[in-house]
């Protein structure tokens, strides 16, 4: 077979992680693309639930600084 | 009972005796109608994007426990007043945070994980290391004291 799915998996679920702290940049910074763009479900697999608190955190941390709103590319 | 944080920005160019000065205003402030957990100056990081025109900045993190919420609108607006604040946040957290003890910021294992995590330029680094090594004089003091008392 020349495509083979990988199974998706929330990574907070897996990890035991309940609540998100907008003070971990790097723990955010695997949720949002290279422009600063906060990267859709379907992508990264996360549940709802989380998603919902990711998206919270990810904000947070870009009011106070911490996280990019925008972003250029490197090129 | 409810637990609250503030997050907020002073001018990188501060020399350490004005952000002491700083500190103590703002805790002066807060302490009038809360109980200050912790209160200490994470690092001197590199902003996200520039605010007024600064491209670095101090990050202080302030947890208070407070009752009185008409309060908290007043401190909102004394941060908001405060010319030396470039920017800040108020969030109330869902769980009583742990004690940081001031000297010992830099020693506790998430302090630590924080200021890892945000180390992307080497001058920051640079700057850790030096805390690092001020840690470990401490330390070796305390260790002093101790034995001597």
């Amino acid at each position: 077979m020349a495509f083979v799915s990988r199974k998706k998996y929330c990574y907070f679920k897996e990890n035991g992680i309940t609540n998100i702290d907008y003070k971990d940049v790097k723990l955010l910074r695997r949720f949002v693309t290279e422009q600063g763009k906060i990267m859709p479900r379907r992508v990264t697999g996360t549940s709802a639930k989380m998603h919902r608190k990711l998206i919270r955190a990810i904000k947070r941390a870009r009011n106070i600084a911490l996280m990019p709103y925008t972003q250029l590319g490197d090129s | 009972m409810r637990y609250y944080e503030t997050l907020y920005i002073l001018n990188p160019e501060y020399e350490q005796e004005r952000i002491d000065n700083i500190l103590k205003e703002v805790e002066e402030e807060a302490s009038k109608f809360s109980k200050v957990i912790n209160h200490s100056v994470w690092n001197k990081k590199r902003l996200a994007y520039p605010v007024d025109n600064h491209k670095y900045g101090f990050y202080v993190l302030l947890q208070f426990e407070s009752e009185d919420q008409g309060s908290l609108i007043s401190f909102d607006n004394y941060l908001k007043l405060n010319k030396f604040i470039l920017r800040y946040q108020n969030v109330r957290l869902d769980a009583q945070p742990e004690k940081i003890e001031v000297d010992d910021i830099m020693k506790t294992s998430k302090a630590k994980q924080i200021i890892e995590n945000s180390q992307e330029n080497i001058e920051t680094e640079k700057t850790s290391d030096e805390n690092k090594n001020k840690d470990a004089e401490e330390a070796t003091e305390t260790v002093e004291e101790e034995t001597s008392a």
